[in-house]
């Protein structure tokens, strides 16, 4: 059986594209095909209009340093300091050391864990191991950020801090961001478009604005659901859905 | 004939010398034969499975020999490579023969327990294969394989005993000589008190190493 079927989207240069769906759904999949940490058993996946179905080693490897990736988990390498974790990627390239030093400086500095650099990740708290991940990944200019239930593992303040970083370094880098999430929360808070995906299918795609004001797909609404009880609980809907027609 | 004191002290200083040179060759091969095992098996970052198949019954075979019959099986392949089938140098090659497999397959367990999620990342960073290896894979697993090869040193300690059988002498040979056919049962208690000893310290050395360099916690 296919993980995916007839799922067809652009994402627009700049924008924070958000693809939302229940455990199961797909989007973890779908998410890698992007950097072919998967690869499509059908269809094309373009990056600037190359195919990367097509791509050998060398190609992968440089798509790859064009795309950064963050993940639920994090995934730092235990052994490695924050430093040496946020230096990997330049070191495989091959970056001179010197250059190194000045850019993981400054990305440490820019997500603020200029004071941890040398601090091993099992040190830190989820929202720093986070942030670490955001500098590992912005580290070699990528264009685009991938992220993997970036905020899953976290509290709400720090998925709210984390969120409104990955929303900065969008608007300061021109970043595009790719973010998968089970959370209508994280798509309210951090998307431009948002994509539903369901059982490996597209069940609708829009602007968040419209898709929150107007769901058309029962899944949708079912991943609505806990926002609108969280929302009304508060008395805050108004307000939100305010911030949500401007955004 | 040589004063007691002494012939302890040569028999320690060769099985030193027999342990030490056996483990550098075992951790340097079986290092290597441990990487191929982990890199060529299904789903690892190079799949090869007739290459990962060949390799594993081989290692499979030579676990399943019991040493004291591998030394002497050997014997054809040590005169090859050291000259002569007697002496502590002859021992050397059956001992890493012995032990290469092992340490390979406790290093390819400690390889295997990396987070699929590091590597994930490492791919998705632009890392080659090698780099794999090299930043990821080996890194991780660093403190289990010390203690793997805390594991490998103590066992290889064990077999060197066996090692008198080609004349190799050491610990072991002391024992057996003095203490069983001499019926010196003295000289065998003492053997045994240093083989303690020296049994404790690598096993208290192996696991400070192996603290050293997790920083899991």
């Amino acid at each position: 059986m296919a993980a995916l079927e007839a799922v067809s989207f652009a994402v627009e240069r700049g924008e924070v594209f958000g693809i939302i769906g229940r455990s199961g759904a797909g989007k973890s999949t779908l998410l890698r095909t992007i950097n072919a940490l998967e690869a499509a058993s059908g269809g094309t996946v373009r990056v600037d209009g190359v195919d990367v179905g097509g791509l050998d080693e060398d190609g992968l490897v440089a798509l790859r340093r064009r795309i950064g990736m963050i993940f639920q988990h994090f995934n730092l390498m235990s052994a490695k300091t924050v430093f040496d974790n946020v230096a990997l990627p330049l070191r495989v390239a091959g970056v001179r050391r010197s250059e190194i030093d000045g850019r993981v400086n400054d990305l440490l500095a820019t997500v603020g864990l200029a004071d941890k650099a040398q601090a091993y990740p099992a040190m830190l708290s989820g929202g720093q191991k986070q942030r670490v991940g955001i500098a590992r990944a912005l580290v070699h200019r990528p264009e685009i950020l991938l992220c993997d239930e970036a905020t899953s593992a976290l509290d709400p303040e720090t998925t709210e801090q984390i969120l409104a970083l990955l929303r900065d370094i969008n608007k300061q880098l021109g970043l595009t961001v790719v973010l998968i999430t089970h959370d209508m929360a994280v798509i309210e808070e951090a998307c431009d478009r948002v994509l539903v995906l369901d059982h490996g299918h597209v069940q609708e795609q829009g602007p968040v604005w419209r898709v929150f004001a107007d769901p058309q797909a029962e899944a949708t609404l079912s991943l609505l659901r806990p926002l609108r009880k969280r929302l009304s609980a508060n008395g805050h809907s108004v307000e939100v859905s305010h911030r949500v027609a401007n955004g | 004939m040589l004063p007691m004191a002494e012939k302890y002290l040569k028999a320690f200083g060769e099985t030193l010398l027999m342990t030490g040179s056996a483990c550098l060759v075992v951790f340097v091969v079986g290092m290597a034969l441990a990487i191929v095992l982990t890199v060529t098996a299904p789903g690892g970052l190079n799949p090869r499975p007739r290459t990962n198949r060949v390799l594993s019954v081989l290692v499979n075979m030579f676990r399943s020999i019991p040493f004291i019959i591998l030394l002497v099986a050997m014997l054809p392949v040590t005169r090859l490579i050291v000259g002569t089938t007697m002496g502590t140098w002859a021992a050397v090659v059956p001992l890493s023969a012995h032990l290469i497999p092992f340490f390979a397959r406790v290093s390819q367990v400690a390889l295997n327990e990396t987070d699929a999620g590091l590597i994930e990342a490492a791919r998705a960073m632009g890392c080659r294969r090698w780099h794999i290896v090299r930043h990821v894979l080996l890194p991780e697993a660093l403190p289990a394989l010390i203690g793997g090869a805390t594991v490998t040193v103590i066992a290889m300690i064990g077999s060197s005993a066996m090692a008198g059988a080609v004349g190799a002498g050491g610990l072991g040979d002391l024992a057996i000589r003095y203490g069983y056919e001499r019926y010196e049962t003295a000289v065998m208690f003492n053997v045994i008190a240093i083989l303690v000893v020296l049994v404790t310290v690598v096993q208290f050395a192996g696991e400070r190493l192996a603290r050293r360099f997790d920083h899991r916690r």
